[in-house]
């Protein structure tokens, strides 16, 4: 009597289990110490696009890339060995295999299990393709808005004088950034008929051949505009680098400060004439 | 055959460059400058390219070498104008037209040759002011 | 694949002012489309001036968000014997500085050039707005 009592409160609780797993929005599996899958519900159906029938007592390797299986058998034996609950994949992506082969990021938590006096293995299985994908575009969202931001802090446009601009150049000089400030700084000159553009270097962290072209190629192009580029913020370090290197800037005029320039600037605005 | 007016304001030639250049219209202007130098006796030519928005490395060749050679006639050749993508793209070509004089537009250029010419008159040599908005000599 | 028969130096203007609208109608940015306009000036030029004359092709390129022009240059020519020697500054073999073929490589993302001796030039560029 009691024993009918018992086998029928555990076919039902069997039953409600059954219900509770399909209905949960995340895969789960029953996995034996062989690996076999003994049981999984609902929603792994549709991750790994599988039936019941083609999936019970299959070797989890099953849903996993090809290239994984075999390692992955000595690692669920090492699991099996030394059982405890546990989120795979921390730090690193971890892929599923559907049926038709294709692959998918996935989050997986194990935990064991003894049913009986056997060994088994939970698991839980969520398909992170969105997560990556928002996290991605949120990523970059924020990388160009940083970028942005730098480029346009990195390249404003002083007026100190009628007729002269300052560009204060700060940080490091990538081939981006020199040729973003260098088309704001002539697309500025030819609207507002600026005769004379001072590029302050004093905020540039190093000065080397590259750098230097660029600073050559910005002047290069303000005069060929019609103007004069007067470059300021000379330090003793850059002066000893730059002729150190052997880069020759007697194309440019140059002054050690921005006061200095805007002297150089304003007479060359007065007279009219240019170097 | 199209051809770019070169007009002369006082002993300043002024041309300006409205057009497509093509290549033998380029070569043209060349010749029609040079000789409007000797002509004229004109001191110096304003070459304006506001209005052209691409110089590849034909015409920046052919304004470089009319500079050149307008020095030789002891004319001073400004060129004005230059748009600001232009200029990238001949720097990035690497054609920095070395020796070639500039100016933002046509006036800052007249003040930098109406300078220079006052100054070579102070300097004892027979030039003129730069009687700018007259006709002279009626040579034209 | 729109297609433009170069001949003479009108060819050469009628090339650039092509590249130059399409870059417009794309929404170019004015130093995109100035660049890429002055890339198929040069190689225009060189098609007439070098391979007896030829034809540029041209179409819109679309990459997700990227807008881009793709230029491909034909002439039935002598051919380029030496290709390196071609894209170094300052070598030509018909006074134009030089600067034609290496210049018009720095203006473009994408450049390509192809020649067998006696059998023309083929070059192909692209440029990302």
């Amino acid at each position: 009597m009691t024993t009918t009592v018992t086998n029928k409160a555990t076919a039902n609780i069997n039953k409600i289990l059954d219900t509770v797993l399909d209905a949960a929005p995340i895969g789960f599996l029953l996995v034996d110490s062989q690996g076999r899958i003994k049981h999984f519900n609902k929603h792994c159906e549709g991750l790994f696009g599988f039936t019941k029938k083609e999936l019970l007592d299959k070797p989890i390797e099953t849903l996993l890339p090809g290239q994984l299986r075999e390692s992955h058998v000595g690692m669920r034996d090492n699991f099996i060995t030394e059982p405890w609950p546990r989120m795979m994949g921390a730090g690193r992506e971890l892929f599923a295999q559907r049926k038709d082969g294709s692959q998918f990021p996935i989050e997986i938590g194990l935990g064991p299990v003894e049913i009986e006096g056997e060994m088994y293995v939970t698991a839980t299985v969520i398909d992170i393709t969105e997560k990556q994908q928002h996290d991605a575009q949120k990523k970059a969202r924020l990388e160009q808005s940083h970028y942005e931001e730098l480029m346009q802090l990195s390249s404003p446009l002083l007026t100190v004088w009628k007729g002269i601009k300052v560009l204060p150049l700060v940080g490091t000089l990538d081939s981006i950034r020199t040729q973003d400030a260098m088309e704001k700084a002539l697309t500025c000159m030819a609207e507002e008929q600026i005769r004379v553009l001072i590029v302050d270097i004093t905020g540039v962290l190093t000065v080397d051949t590259m750098v230097s072209d660029h600073l050559i190629r910005m002047a290069t192009a303000v005069r060929l505009m019609g103007g004069d580029c007067i470059l300021t913020g000379i330090s003793p370090e850059v002066a000893r680098t730059v002729t150190q290197l052997g880069v020759d800037l007697s194309t440019l005029h140059t002054r050690a400060t921005l006061a200095d320039g805007l002297a150089l600037g304003i007479k060359v605005i007065e007279t009219g004439r240019g170097f | 055959m199209q051809s770019i007016p070169v007009l002369k304001i006082g002993p300043v030639l002024l041309v300006s460059i409205q057009t497509e250049l093509h290549d033998s219209l380029a070569v043209n202007l060349q010749d029609t400058i040079l000789y409007k130098i000797r002509d004229t006796r004109a001191r110096a030519v304003l070459i304006d390219i506001t209005a052209m928005e691409i110089v590849d490395s034909f015409i920046a060749r052919i304004l470089s070498e009319t500079t050149q050679m307008a020095s030789v006639m002891d004319a001073r050749v400004v060129l004005v104008g230059m748009r600001p993508a232009v200029t990238m793209t001949l720097v990035d070509m690497g054609m920095t037209l070395p020796g070639i004089d500039t100016a933002i537009n046509i006036e800052a250029g007249l003040f930098k040759l109406g300078y220079e010419l006052c100054a070579i008159r102070q300097d004892g040599h027979a030039v003129r002011e730069p009687a700018l908005m007259e006709t002279v000599d009626g040579q034209d | 694949m729109d297609k433009i028969e170069i001949r003479d130096e009108h060819d050469v203007v009628l090339a650039r002012t092509a590249a130059r609208d399409v870059a417009g109608a794309q929404g170019f940015s004015v130093m995109a489309k100035t660049r890429i306009a002055t890339a198929v000036s040069e190689l225009a030029r060189n098609v007439f001036l070098h391979g007896d004359g030829g034809y540029m092709e041209y179409e819109v390129l679309r990459e997700g968000n990227k807008i881009g022009i793709h230029c491909r240059f034909v002439d039935q020519g002598p051919g380029i014997p030496n290709i390196e020697q071609a894209m170094q500054d300052g070598f030509s073999s018909i006074a134009t500085l030089g600067h034609g073929l290496p210049g018009a490589r720095r203006l473009v993302d994408d450049f390509k050039i192809h020649s067998e001796p006696g059998r023309g030039v083929r070059v192909e560029i692209i440029k990302w707005n």
